[in-house]
């Protein structure tokens, strides 16, 4: 049986995860404190952490860095706010695993929690996809390279479309172009190939901080 | 039987002597000193004097010689007089209507001449009285039968003299014959010196004439019954003097006409007259000044008494309702407003007629005019006893001024609404992400639910559980979508309001947007206040503002040095008062003194329209908005809010 930890200040959400993946057959172990999940982790046995970035005492992204520190190389799959990409990029770069952004559908997450599963199982995956991203990226016109900064950067397409002068419609056509040659899904997936690349062309003033 | 002959006011012993020696026998000769002595033996019908001697130092010769004849017709008047005049006296006797021939003049030479004079005289007396001593027989029992008559024309006589009226006669051409005492006063000369002259000589140019013309006229009707009256100056030696002359026919013969003029002082009246007259035209002036500003004011302005009627109004009045002055004064209010205003005002002027001043503001339908919105203040009249006599109207159209204020309400009222609207824009983001949670674990339990379901390997009570948890969490998302759509429904009515319930949902409403290291909000709020009139969307948007300012003010300080500290109390004047203080770092002055200027910012991103749009709102409720820096070194914003509705001042 996997074992999935949940990490979620908010009762609602960490309960009713909690019942979606045990009726997924999963071995759910809930924290409504991030501070006495940390304080645990080291006796707990493997599994798949499911975090709330946005949590009021310890944030997320904390949680990671402790985790980190702490050489728990368990995944971790984050849950950030709608749109908030920058989080979401930070949270990439520190090493989780995916994020999902609420709200979101349940299926959503049973197919991220079931892909991590099998990621793991199969590493050769992960490999293939660090040094594909690379070669994919440099496939993409200058036009699309901007249009994937955008995206990284969290940006809107009618945002993309007012830096750029160009049309929306244009921008739209360029970020299916854009998904479709670095064989992307989602954002998430646009986000890891861009962060498994290098980061040489996002430009994020907090990530080039740290 | 002897002659009386009388001496009055000829107190010459020498004389006396000598004609006592040399007049004939039988002869009485006396001398009398006053003129009482006199009258008082010829009204006695005592000693009467056959002959009278009236020294040429009697004042009124005369009138004595009247007097005398009115009783004693047989009487001798012998008047002395000195040559210059001689004609003059000789005249009036002619004209006299009470002298006989039995007067004469006489000019003193010497003795022997008057004895002459004086004895020719008795002689003709004493020849007379021969000849009638028979008739005298007779005749002494007809005149005692008639002894009242003279007595009666005595008491006129007397009355005559006593009269304050001044009474003279002249003859045709003006030329004083005789007069009265009061005539000589009012004159201001002797008996003497006005018989004979020209009575319009007398007087100063301009009355001379017309005094003339009233002679001629009064002369031309030839009427004894006509008399003509006038008011004439006359130089007394006080300044000037007025006569009321009237002046008529006494008598005329085929010869000459006589006159009699009656003279009545009217100065005080005259003069009392003039300053009538003077006040009269001041007042009239000011009446009309009065009225040309009363007519150029566009403010209709009436007066309407108990009756409610009109009884005066100024030309607006009559512009607005197209009446003339005459089709408004004396009609009722609702005859010329029509019966629909009154039905408005009807109230009002109960009151101003209770003795109350009432100002209030009504839309009203004039008739013939289109709905117009007016201000209107009547001020009650009070009579002596304290009783209202009626009330003054004065009524202005507002109808432009009130469109202007509707405008910027309605300016003001979409300002804040765009205002809540930007605000919104920001707000969405943490909105998301609040109406995401009960989203997500809704669906979470949903699926979770179908999969155990289908799985079969649940049970009744785990269902349950799960769906009074999404039932309770679709509530929460409901509650966020109610808050925001209060937040942005546009309501422009005011009510009567908590201000503690305000502050606490703009405290709710704010939790969204706080970030971790904001401050706990410290309240101090006073739990019996009145309620306050107000429109609670628009209060709740200002405590945001001033909350979301404070908040960002303080977030330059360490953590542990950020107060926010909201206070609620009662102020005085019916106000109810907020003050949202924080810790710093407060303001310089210059940033208190612009702090409420349109497009005036600290904030890099900032409009500077909020703290702008804050203070219009809070003075369009009737109440104020003050920056003050405070004890923790921050900076404090207090407003106070009405508790009534102020919508007219003095209403």
């Amino acid at each position: 049986m996997n074992r999935i930890y949940i990490v979620d200040d908010d009762d609602a959400v960490r309960e009713s995860i909690s019942m979606l993946l045990r009726s997924e057959d999963f071995d759910v172990v809930a924290f409504g404190n991030p501070l006495d999940f940390l304080s645990k982790i080291v006796s707990l046995k493997e599994g798949i952490i499911i975090l709330d970035l946005r949590m009021p005492e310890i944030s997320g992204m904390e949680v990671m860095e402790e985790l980190k520190r702490l050489k728990i190389t368990m995944p971790v799959i984050c849950i950030t706010g709608h749109g908030d990409i920058p989080t979401a990029v930070n949270a990439l770069k520190i090493g989780a695993y995916d994020f999902i952004e609420k709200p979101f559908d349940s299926t959503m997450l049973i197919d991220i929690v079931n892909a991590c599963i099998s990621d793991r199982l199969n590493t050769q995956y992960i490999d293939a996809f660090n040094t594909n991203a690379e070669e994919v990226i440099a496939s993409l016109t200058p036009r699309e390279h901007e249009v994937l900064k955008g995206m990284v950067d969290g940006l809107r397409n009618k945002q993309i479309a007012y830096d750029m002068n160009i049309s929306i419609r244009t921008v739209e056509l360029h970020r299916v172009h854009v998904m479709e040659k670095l064989n992307a899904k989602s954002l998430s997936d646009v986000l890891k190939i861009a962060i498994a690349s290098g980061f040489s062309y996002v430009d994020i003033p907090m990530l080039k901080d740290k | 039987m002897s002659s009386r002959v009388t001496l009055y006011s000829t107190n010459d012993e020498q004389l006396l002597n000598y004609l006592n020696i040399n007049l004939s026998a039988g002869v009485y000769l006396e001398h009398i000193a006053t003129i009482d002595d006199l009258y008082g033996r010829i009204d006695n019908n005592y000693g009467v004097p056959d002959i009278l001697v009236l020294g040429v130092k009697v004042q009124e010769p005369i009138r004595i010689a009247e007097h005398t004849h009115v009783i004693s017709k047989t009487t001798k008047v012998i008047i002395f007089c000195e040559l210059k005049q001689e004609a003059t006296i000789q005249e009036s006797i002619r004209f006299s209507p009470f002298l006989s021939s039995g007067v004469s003049t006489y000019i003193y030479k010497e003795q022997e001449d008057f004895l002459n004079f004086l004895q020719e005289n008795v002689n003709g007396i004493e020849k007379h009285r021969e000849h009638v001593s028979t008739i005298a027989e007779v005749e002494k029992d007809r005149l005692s039968s008639i002894t009242n008559q003279p007595l009666i024309a005595n008491y006129l006589d007397k009355l005559l003299d006593r009269v304050p009226i001044g009474i003279l006669n002249v003859d045709a051409k003006g030329k004083i014959l005789n007069l009265n005492p009061s005539a000589q006063r009012l004159l201001k000369h002797s008996e003497r010196k006005l018989v004979g002259t020209y009575l319009f000589n007398l007087f100063p140019q301009n009355s001379l004439l017309k005094i003339k013309e009233l002679i001629k006229e009064v002369l031309k009707t030839n009427n004894l019954r006509h008399n003509s009256s006038m008011v004439c100056s006359f130089n007394g030696p006080t300044g000037n003097q007025y006569f009321e002359m009237t002046v008529s026919i006494l008598m005329y013969t085929s010869i000459e006409t006589i006159l009699s003029v009656i003279m009545q002082e009217v100065t005080l009246k005259v003069q009392e007259e003039s300053k009538r007259l003077i006040i009269e035209k001041a007042l009239h002036q000011s009446e009309q000044q009065l009225k040309l500003v009363i007519n150029a004011i566009p403010e209709l302005i009436a007066y309407v008494d108990s009756d409610l009627k009109f009884q005066f109004n100024n030309k607006a009045y009559e512009k607005v309702f197209g009446l003339t002055r005459k089709e408004i004064i004396g009609r009722n209010i609702w005859e010329v407003i029509g019966t629909k205003s009154y039905n408005i005002v009807e109230q009002y002027v109960a009151r101003a007629m209770s003795g109350e001043t009432v100002t209030f503001e009504e839309k009203i339908n004039y008739p013939r005019q289109n709905e117009m919105f007016i201000r209107s203040t009547y001020v009650p009249n009070f009579s002596e006893s304290g009783s209202v006599s009626g009330f003054v109207v004065l009524t202005s159209d507002i109808t432009q001024s009130k469109r202007d204020e509707d405008l910027e309400k309605k300016h003001l009222l979409e300002l804040a609404h765009t205002s809540r609207m930007i605000t919104i824009g920001e707000m969405s983001s943490q909105l998301a992400h609040e109406l995401s949670q009960p989203l997500t674990s809704i669906e979470a339990y949903s699926r979770a639910c179908i999969t155990l379901i289908e799985k079969d390997k649940t049970t009744k009570d785990e269902i349950l559980h799960a769906l009074k948890n999404v039932s309770s969490q679709a509530i929460r998302a409901q509650e966020i979508m109610h808050e925001l759509r209060n937040f942005v429904k546009k309501d422009d009515s005011r009510k009567n309001i908590s201000v503690n319930e305000l502050i606490k949902s703009a405290i709710k409403l704010l939790r969204l947007e706080f970030q971790e290291n904001d401050p706990d909000i410290e309240l101090n709020l006073n739990n019996n206040l009145p309620s306050v009139f107000a429109d609670r969307i628009l209060i709740e948007q200002i405590l945001i503002n001033l909350i979301k300012n404070a908040i960002e003010a303080m977030r330059s300080l360490a953590v542990p040095e950020r107060r926010l500290l909201i206070e609620s109390c009662s102020s005085p004047n019916n106000e109810v008062a907020v003050s949202v203080q924080d810790s710093g770092p407060g303001l310089t002055q210059y940033e208190i003194n612009k702090i409420f200027e349109p497009f005036y910012t600290t904030k890099p991103e900032g409009m500077g329209m909020g703290l702008a749009i804050t203070r219009s709102i809070i003075h369009s409720h009737g109440g104020s908005l003050l920056v003050n820096l405070n004890s923790y070194g921050g900076t404090t914003f207090k407003f106070t809010l009405p508790v009534k509705d102020i919508d007219f001042i003095g209403g």
